[in-house]
């Protein structure tokens, strides 16, 4: 198999590549620099609190998805470099199986045509030169491969400089929200609404409709729930939506006061309900690759983790109850025979059981060190005993 | 009248300008080759590819979003105005 050709051609890949990226390296640029204009123009065209926030939000944004362009264009970068190492490397690996090719060759005419002892030697020799042109080129393949997955390593750090959008975007999201919200409540009070969306009057206002109204005051609520669950906020969104078709169709049914414009509240409602979901699913998709990388690191043994866990735990459970039991024994045995150790012992023992029990279900330093001294204390009794009992018992 | 806080024509070209910074984050995707001795790159490249696509997504979804906030308000002060 000849390599070089295929290394050479991968060079040219990468510089595709890396064209690509400069490209949309190029283009994220041009969205950062737009979107601090458009910043700028917003705040000059529309002075109000709800404004202040949508260009602080759009600011947000901008802010989050400064490190996507430099991103790139460092990762073009790189490629570009390796596509370089390409080259180099391609030439040497040819020349490499240019002397494999040669040796082969030189093997096969000194088997045909030698003869007597010279013979078997030049075909040692061209056997021997052949073996070395083949270290020589897996050594050269085995560099290459060392570099791409060095350049791989070194890629992934501008893989993870690039701007996960998603929780920022939710911030810019929210807050869109909520200068939305501040705009269609100021509209309501112009529009004489009260609070429960009871009565309006005048004409001409664009969100007068208490079911849009709640509709819009449900998504902003729901998004506002994403932080803690999308699947959650993904049901209100829903909700949210439902309310707003409601109201299409209280148009529909010819309410004559409503002159609200379909795109107002379908349309965010419908790109946050979207983005919701893909999160989720990104959300999941995480979670997945996590609980993999965890099951990687674990012993392959089946369920071996999960027993040692269970046994660990049921011995911790069940060492005070058995001590306890053992020193309650002993304080019987020793209120039986009159021995004031033995009673000490027991009595100390089942202290040090209940206190065990404490330091497992409440914690706590003092707790555990009051445990362990008397669990120690007790120890100490309950050999004592024993060794005085042993010792007035010799002579029996 | 109501007092109106807003210069609508200003605020349709941002309103544009926002939608189209959208547009041109999400318009082209770059490719990543798939080379026979670079397996490990590829597969960096296209995790960074997806990376970026997810960001011009998200900016496309939240610009969009923007944008239409921005067109309700300036509909909404005309309609008052008039």
């Amino acid at each position: 198999m000849n390599w070089a050709p295929r290394i050479q051609r991968d060079a040219g890949a990468l510089r595709a590549t890396a064209e690509g990226l400069d490209a949309a390296a190029e283009r994220h640029h041009q969205v950062a620099t737009d979107l601090g204009r458009a910043s700028s123009d917003l705040a000059a065209a529309w002075t109000s609190p709800a404004a202040t926030r949508m260009v602080a939000d759009l600011r947000d944004v901008r802010a989050s998805h400064r490190p996507t362009a430099p991103a790139l264009a460092a990762a073009a970068g790189q490629l570009r470099s390796l596509a370089n190492q390409a080259d180099t490397a391609a030439a040497r690996v040819g020349v490499l199986e240019e002397r494999v090719a040669n040796a082969e060759r030189a093997l096969a005419r000194a088997r045909w045509s030698g003869s007597g002892i010279e013979g078997i030697v030049d075909a040692d020799r061209a056997q021997q030169a052949l073996w070395a042109a083949r270290r020589d080129l897996s050594r050269e393949l085995d560099t290459w491969n060392a570099t791409v997955r060095q350049s791989a390593s070194a890629l992934g750090a501008n893989v993870e400089a690039m701007p996960r959008l998603g929780g920022r975007s939710w911030s810019a999201l929210n807050g869109l929200g909520a200068a939305g919200a501040a705009l269609s409540g100021r509209s309501m009070a112009r529009a004489g609404f009260n609070a429960r969306g009871g009565r309006f009057k005048g004409r001409g206002i664009n969100v007068r409709n208490p079911a849009l109204w709640v509709g819009y005051r449900t998504a902003s609520r729901a998004t506002k729930a994403l932080a803690g669950s999308a699947p959650v906020a993904r049901a209100g969104l829903t909700g949210a939506f439902a309310a707003t078709a409601r109201t299409w169709d209280y148009r529909a049914r010819g309410h004559k006061g409503w002159t609200g414009r379909r795109g107002f509240i379908d349309r965010p409602v419908t790109t946050a309900s979207g983005w919701i979901g893909r999160t989720s699913q990104q959300v999941r998709g995480s979670a997945g690759a996590m609980a993999s990388r965890v099951a990687g690191t674990v012993p392959r043994v089946p369920g071996l983790a999960g027993v040692a866990r269970t046994t660990a735990g049921q011995m911790a459970r069940r060492v005070p109850v058995v001590g306890t039991v053992f020193s309650g024994a002993e304080l019987v045995q020793g209120v039986r025979s009159g021995d004031g150790l033995q009673i000490a012992s027991g009595a100390v023992g089942i202290a040090a059981g209940v206190a065990v029990g404490a330091a497992l279900v409440v914690g706590g330093p003092v707790i555990v060190a009051t445990a362990t001294a008397l669990t120690v204390g007790a120890a100490a009794m309950s050999v004592g005993g024993a060794v005085s009992r042993w010792w007035k018992g010799r002579g029996d | 009248m109501a007092a109106v806080d807003i210069d609508a024509p200003a605020a349709r070209r941002v309103s544009r300008a926002l939608r189209r910074a959208g547009d041109v984050a999400s318009s082209a995707t770059p490719t990543a080759y798939a080379g026979a001795t670079i397996g490990p790159v590829t597969a960096t490249i296209e995790a960074l590819i997806a990376r970026e696509r997810a960001v011009a997504t998200d900016l496309q979804d939240v610009l969009g979003t923007a944008a239409a906030s921005l067109d309700e308000r300036v509909a909404q002060v005309l309609a008052v105005d008039r």
